[in-house]
């Protein structure tokens, strides 16, 4: 009870400060290597009905506080926890081959405008329309793997999760495009997201099975194009409870 | 530009970002060798089930192949027996082990039915006949149990199993049930299984624990029937003896001095015909190559297939375990296979094998022996109709079952023997498997897969 209580008031303390942020997106992954993963088991299976699809689209649901910095040089930090998911299945003889990439992250953005740096600009509740922003990030990789309903990583009768460590970071835009019954802000972003040495041996050796041979290395550099909608519900603060103003549509 | 018209493009770009990957990957062959690198000709020598994959693969991807088939049969060891019962019978390779394997799914491919009935083993243990049940529930079956159990952890010295046997305190009256399914399973007996490469084994296993029984197919017609379009590329009777890869091209040659010109060569042959130099190789294989193949065990084995007028052993029984001259039996047409139901396969190995072929006139006597010690009196004897011995080391192009560990090596001379020599000449096969697959199809067919993989991507 004491630490629920803690954590209510943590939670109110950090919303007196801050704003709550959602974001959906979509994610374009490029690792040849890994996609060869998937292409040598349909590969070595020419009578499969359909067919692996390389791990290139995913989706992702992120949840964090957007942290006012530097209100005058609009600088804020967004701190982050995130899932990214992704998957593919083929059926052989109908007996599905399910493979899921499940990634766990802690991501903690810069947003901010070049401009803003150096001149100063309007802005509104969540700083410029326009701004970039990077993004480090610690991640947890959790790859799962079920053939006719069964799990593949066990030991014994137990299920067990494989986990590998990774780091990133990423450089992007988003652009503050609307503002919804003066609560919501919604927001395109773009960026790209390096991850230098990600392991997937796991899910390599999982699919692969005894066919060793497509990655001479369990280490990738991989690319990730994000693409994803923000949504950050601005709490009324003003002793009126109407809002925000919206920001400046020229900045 | 503004807000209404930064959405309005927003919304375009968007959908472009998501569906354009999408379209050019539809666009895309889903191939792993489309930047194919490899356009010439192979030679596969065996037409086994890693020569028939792997020429499968390469007609797949559209490269000329031709497998060279030292005997008169395509299978290598998997073989079947028809005409002798009311249901083929396979001489060689019969259970698929594991449910997660490459030969796994190949097979469900082919739709056969699989044994599902629940069969009942039978133990033959100090003068007293068992049912499955009852030994299972014995303290001997769980100490065997338990030691069986310990050698994925086993990280002691490279000793036999044997011994391994013997430190672990097994009963002398045990040994044979550990034999069987440690020694047997394996390709030998006990005394020949080195530990190390015994445990790494069941250490590195992925395919699953499952063991399945085919019920209507056997193993022969389904390799065929999956792997058709090699058929063609394969000339029977055509043992290749010399394999000179100086040159530029791969020159190989038969026994009558035939001569045939491949850019690369995939050498399927058995283990122990590359320890017997039955092909030599010109220049000499890379020492690292040598010692692999000594590192390799292979040697006696057979399948004695046992007719008679009736069955003598209860329906649904799946193994019998006998202290004897065999160290399994099984009901080959149980599980629904054969109506008649009247067939035994005695299956032996190592010097189990050595000391029954030295006879065969007195080996048949000896095993209905065994047989009646369990099921009492003349029953085997006296019911016995006929046999068929399939001695696999006495064929003259394969010499033996299936390769396993010997003591002091360990199983990375797979590893070190499925590596190409000079990217022209390269090893398929159950002994060149790896992850402890070797003893298996699946492991043939995964050397044969790796091996192609490693062919067609180098220039």
């Amino acid at each position: 009870m004491r630490i629920l209580i803690t954590l209510v008031m943590l939670l109110h303390a950090v919303a007196g400060v801050s704003q709550l942020s959602l974001h959906l997106g979509h994610n374009y992954l490029r690792a040849q290597e890994w996609d060869n993963v998937m292409h040598y088991y349909n590969y070595a299976r020419p009578w499969q009905d359909d067919e692996l699809k390389p791990l290139s689209h995913g989706y992702d649901i992120r949840a964090g506080w957007i942290f006012r910095w530097k209100a005058i040089k609009s600088l804020y930090v967004h701190p982050q926890i995130g899932v990214r998911q992704f998957s593919t299945s083929a059926n052989n003889n109908k007996e599905e081959l399910f493979v899921r990439l499940r990634q766990y992250s802690i991501q903690c953005d810069v947003n901010f405008n070049p401009r803003a740096l150096f001149h100063n600009v309007s802005a509104g509740p969540l700083g410029t329309r326009w701004f970039m922003f990077v993004s480090p990030s610690v991640q947890v990789w959790r790859p799962y793997v079920e053939q006719a309903e069964q799990a593949f990583y066990t030991e014994g009768d137990e299920e067990i999760s494989p986990t590998n460590w990774s780091w990133s970071a990423a450089l992007g835009v988003g652009y503050r495009a609307a503002m919804i019954s003066k609560q919501f802000i919604l927001s395109p972003k773009f960026g790209l997201r390096y991850t230098p040495k990600a392991e997937l041996d796991d899910l390599v050796f999982a699919v692969q099975g005894g066919n060793p041979g497509a990655l001479e290395s369990i280490q990738r550099n991989l690319i990730l194009i994000e693409t994803g909608l923000e949504f950050v519900w601005i709490f009324p603060r003003t002793k009126s409870g109407k809002g925000y103003m919206k920001p400046c549509s020229n900045c | 530009m503004n807000r209404k018209a930064f959405l309005k493009k927003s919304a375009l770009a968007a959908g472009g970002v998501y569906f354009l990957p999408q379209f050019l990957l539809s666009c895309k062959k889903e191939s792993p060798f489309e930047d194919l690198k490899f356009n010439g000709t192979v030679g596969i020598v065996g037409a086994g089930a890693a020569g028939l994959y792997a020429a499968y693969l390469l007609r797949k991807s559209g490269i000329p192949v031709e497998v060279f088939e030292a005997s008169d049969k395509i299978g290598g060891r998997i073989r079947t027996l028809e005409g002798f019962a009311d249901f083929p019978i396979d001489l060689g390779a019969e259970e698929i082990h594991g449910e997660r394997s490459l030969w796994y799914d190949a097979v469900r491919e082919a739709a056969p039915e699989f044994i599902t009935a629940d069969l009942e083993d039978i133990y033959y243990f100090n003068g007293v006949k068992y049912t499955g049940n009852e030994f299972e529930n014995s303290p001997e079956y769980a100490q065997i149990s338990s030691i069986i159990d310990a050698i994925a952890e086993y990280n002691g010295s490279d000793i036999s199993a044997l011994a391994y046997a013997n430190v672990q305190q097994l009963p002398e009256n045990l040994i044979p049930f550990f034999n069987a399914w440690v020694g047997n399973e394996n390709g030998t007996d006990i005394s020949r299984i080195g530990m190390a490469g015994l445990a790494q084994a069941e250490r590195e296993w992925t395919a699953g624990e499952e063991n399945l029984m085919m019920r209507n197919r056997d193993t022969l017609s389904v390799l065929l029937e999956l792997f058709a379009i090699a058929i063609p590329s394969v000339k029977l009777n055509t043992p290749i003896t010399n394999i000179n890869y100086e040159g530029g091209k791969v020159v190989l040659t038969d026994n009558e001095g035939n001569t045939f010109m491949k850019d690369r060569v995939i050498v399927t042959s058995s283990v122990k015909v590359l320890f017997d130099q039955l092909i030599e190789f010109v220049p000499s294989l890379p020492s690292l190559h040598l010692q692999a193949i000594s590192n390799i065990g292979m040697g006696a084995g057979f399948k004695l297939i046992l007719k008679f007028e009736e069955p003598f052993w209860p329906a649904n029984t799946g193994s019998i375990y006998i202290p004897g001259p065999v160290p399994e039996f099984w009901a080959t047409g149980d599980g629904g296979r054969s109506a008649a139901n009247n067939v035994l396969t005695a299956f032996g190995h190592g010097s189990y094998a050595e000391a029954l072929l030295q006879s065969p006139s007195t080996m048949i006597e000896a095993i209905l022996d065994q047989l009646d010690d369990c099921f009492g009196g003349i029953t085997a004897s006296s019911r016995y109709v006929d046999h068929y011995l399939m001695n696999w080391t006495a064929q003259p192009y394969i010499r033996g079952t299936y390769s396993y560990p010997i003591p002091g090596t360990s199983n990375d001379a797979r590893a070190l023997l499925s590596e190409p020599v000079k990217d022209k000449i390269y090893f398929a096969g159950e002994a060149c498997a790896r992850n402890g697959h070797h003893g298996t199809v699946h492991g043939a067919l995964e050397s044969a897969f790796f091996a192609i993989q490693q062919l067609v991507q180098t220039p």
